[in-house]
């Protein structure tokens, strides 16, 4: 199910201190955005706010034209990727996968048809009974992309996903990432500070030190 | 390569110097401990019956402390994990002072908290499982705090945002992800209360009423009943469960523990008052025990402390005290010292787990060992207070070696070769790098063993002299007197020893804030 995202004057802070000034920004339904700027500009925290972990000093972020700052993260429909996959470290790949699905009313059958068409759709089908810690960093990072797209969130928002892998793996998985949130009809929002990777990925990119 | 990630090699200087640690606690360790063990074996083999007789007595009332020390492991779980989570993810205003108040019930020595229990619930709960059940999670909060907030602190939040945003609700996010993660963390804490109240001594001689552990039941065979065979067999069998339990408890250390770190964020509005109700509860046995010491017959006086200061007895006890702790500071510093400069070395890093072994042995069973070995060999006069100090060395050492052997060994040893590159000679080159690191570890190391040695009283009560008992066994002494003036006494003694205990752990927090 694919969203548009609304951004109104939002500014952002630290302690009740902002560093950014107004932001406004829309994403059309389907549209994949990258945002690039150095370390430290906010970008990650702009995608904190719009997930639900930190709250923005003013403004308003709204998702098909309903506002969602006032409402906790796990009603918000919104998916996030980091840098790092944060794989559940006692759960196995399978119940990775399945874990934003068991909350849904769906059927344990419907769910084990779900995770395996995700796990065959990166290739890992065989992989759904290992521990995380078995898997490479691309496989990993490949895991946490469809446990992150599992409950077909309305939106998408990815921290830097990319950057913890080395030059060639990069490539290979920048373009997965969008063939993937292509087929899957997905509303995303990329941060990055390499311009090669949000050329790669996104349909628009925005300087954040320029916009 | 990181900092630290190079050992020196083994040489054999390196083996001289570890020689020395080993050689002592062989001596005033594991030839004691054997020898205990030893006892035990001759009962079995001169009279079975006599042995099945005493194990039958060990085991019921290890089964009633076990049933004591779980029901503590559950309450100071449930009451510490949420502070813990307090503690380590939320940041508000008085956070350091709380924190610092956590450690204080588990730096006091055990009486002294025994104390201010019985000051402040005086006549609304007398002496029981309940009243033992509090006082037991008082003392160990600081162990789940350390322990699971630590690992709190250091999980990334970015777990529980991932599990947020995959539809979990808060409460699904804690016992989904949180709590699973933090279980090692959760088992450790718990293994470490079990072992902490299933061998506790004090609180339950001033709280427990007919509540038993092994510890007290051992005191009473050697102080009262005199009945050293059966002593023997009480801590055998002791230390056996304390080795298992650490044993499993060791099991999570190994797990991974390396989740990130955490941003504190600000305490929830809904959330203002907890940290208040922590500390109320924290100062509110503390404020009661000297509430007890100005309470008297007639009214609030300071006459038990007149008493206190005009009695000659107070002075012998602070000389017993201020000797014995002297003497355990300086053995366990040394030892110490030896066992974290041997452990730099490539082939002696693990040398330091063996002298983490007697945090398994009580001090009574410590104090008996050492008494019953130092009967076996004739002509041999080691006075008592020398008994006593090694009881306490040995007592201290975990937690000594613990200070030093990281401030230690976590020298990169590419100083040493920077050093001698330099010009340095071996001897210049060591003191030049180490002379730093020891001046902050060292005193550390020291006021941790001072302090240890004031509180202990277990082996203290047998050991010290009858004429010269320590702070703390004449505060037992007082305590368990029935007239009321001895208890506003033993509370005014309860008073110094805890603001001593608080001076040396401010001292030692403010070398490790360094």
């Amino acid at each position: 199910m694919s969203s548009k995202l609304s951004i109104k004057n939002v500014v952002l802070g630290y302690n009740d201190q902002p560093f950014t000034s107004r932001i406004n920004l829309e994403i059309a339904p389907n549209e994949i955005v990258a945002i690039l700027g150095p370390s430290g500009c906010g970008k990650s925290t702009l995608l904190n706010t719009i997930v639900g972990g930190v709250a923005a000093i003013s403004g308003d972020i709204f998702l098909n034209e309903v506002a969602i700052q006032g409402l906790p993260t796990h009603k918000r429909g919104v998916g996030i990727m980091f840098q790092q996959p944060f794989l559940f470290p006692h759960l196995n790949v399978f119940q990775n996968v399945a874990f934003g699905l068991e909350q849904t009313k769906v059927s344990k059958d419907e769910i084990r048809e779900k995770v395996e068409s995700l796990l065959e759709m990166v290739q890992l089908s065989d992989y759904a009974e290992r521990k995380v810690d078995e898997l490479s960093g691309g496989q990993a990072q490949r895991i946490s992309l469809i446990r992150t797209l599992a409950p077909s969130p309305k939106l998408v928002l990815l921290d830097e996903p990319l950057s913890a892998l080395d030059a060639e793996l990069r490539i290979e998985l920048g373009g997965e990432l969008r063939t993937i949130l292509k087929t899957q009809n997905m509303t995303g929002v990329f941060v990055t500070h390499d311009r090669a990777e949000a050329d790669l990925i996104a349909d628009r990119v925005i300087d954040w030190q320029w916009s | 390569m990181g900092f630290g990630d190079e050992k020196l090699k083994t040489t054999p200087s390196q083996v001289a110097i570890g020689l020395v640690p080993v050689g002592f606690l062989v001596v005033v360790f594991f030839l004691p401990i054997s020898l205990l063990i030893n006892e035990v074996v001759q009962i079995g083999f001169s009279s079975s019956n006599q042995l099945s007789v005493l194990l039958e007595s060990t085991v019921a009332i290890s089964l009633t402390a076990g049933f004591q020390a779980v029901g503590s492991v559950v309450l100071t779980l449930l009451i510490g994990i949420p502070l813990a989570g307090l503690l380590s993810i939320y940041k508000f205003s008085g956070q350091r002072f709380l924190q610092a108040l956590v450690l204080v019930p588990f730096v006091l020595p055990t009486l002294v908290t025994g104390l201010a229990f019985r000051g402040l619930f005086d006549e609304l709960l007398s002496p029981g499982l309940l009243l033992l059940w509090l006082s037991h999670v008082y003392v160990n909060l600081a162990v789940v705090v350390r322990i699971v907030g630590g690992a709190w602190g250091a999980l990334d939040q970015r777990y529980e945002s991932i599990a947020a945003s995959l539809n979990k609700t808060p409460v699904q996010v804690f016992r989904l992800i949180t709590l699973p993660l933090l279980k090692p963390a959760i088992a450790r804490a718990a293994a470490l209360v079990f072992v902490f109240t299933f061998s506790s001594l004090g609180l339950v001689l001033l709280l427990g009423g007919s509540q038993q552990t092994l510890e007290s039941q051992l005191l009473r065979q050697i102080s009262l009943l005199l009945d050293f065979p059966a002593a023997a067999v009480t801590a055998t069998f002791q230390f056996l469960i304390s080795i298992l339990v650490l044993a499993i408890a060791n099991r999570f250390n190994s797990a991974k523990s390396d989740l990130g770190s955490r941003e504190k964020t600000a305490l929830p509005r809904a959330m203002t008052r907890v940290p208040i109700v922590y500390v109320v509860l924290l100062l509110l046995p503390l404020l009661s025990l000297f509430g007890l010491s100005v309470r008297t017959n007639t009214g609030i006086s300071l006459q038990n402390w007149v008493s206190v200061l005009q009695d000659e007895a107070t002075l012998d006890a602070v000389f017993a005290s201020i000797r014995i702790a002297s003497i355990t500071g300086l053995l366990s510093v040394t030892i110490g010292l030896f066992v974290a400069l041997a452990a730099r070395s490539r082939g002696l890093q693990k040398l330091p787990l063996l002298f983490a072994l007697p945090i398994s042995v009580s001090s009574v069973t410590v104090g008996l060992a050492l008494l019953l070995s130092s009967r076996s060999i004739e002509n041999l006069l080691i006075p008592n207070f020398l008994l006593a100090s090694i009881a306490h060395s040995l007592v201290a050492l975990p937690f000594v070696t613990a200070v030093l052997v990281p401030a230690i060994t976590n020298i990169d040893s590419r100083w040493y070769t920077a050093a001698a590159a330099l010009g340095a000679n071996s001897w210049r080159g060591q003191k030049v790098v180490l002379a730093p690191i020891l001046d902050r570890a060292v005193p550390l190391a020291l006021t941790l063993a001072i302090a240890i040695s004031l509180g202990e009283f277990g082996a203290a009560s047998f050991l010290a002299e009858a004429n010269q008992p320590t702070l703390a066994v004449l505060l037992l002494r007082l305590a368990t007197r029935p007239a009321a003036e001895a208890l506003g006494m033993a509370a005014v003694l309860a008073v110094l020893l805890g603001l001593i205990s608080l001076g040396l752990s401010m001292m030692w927090q403010s070398q490790e804030s360094k």
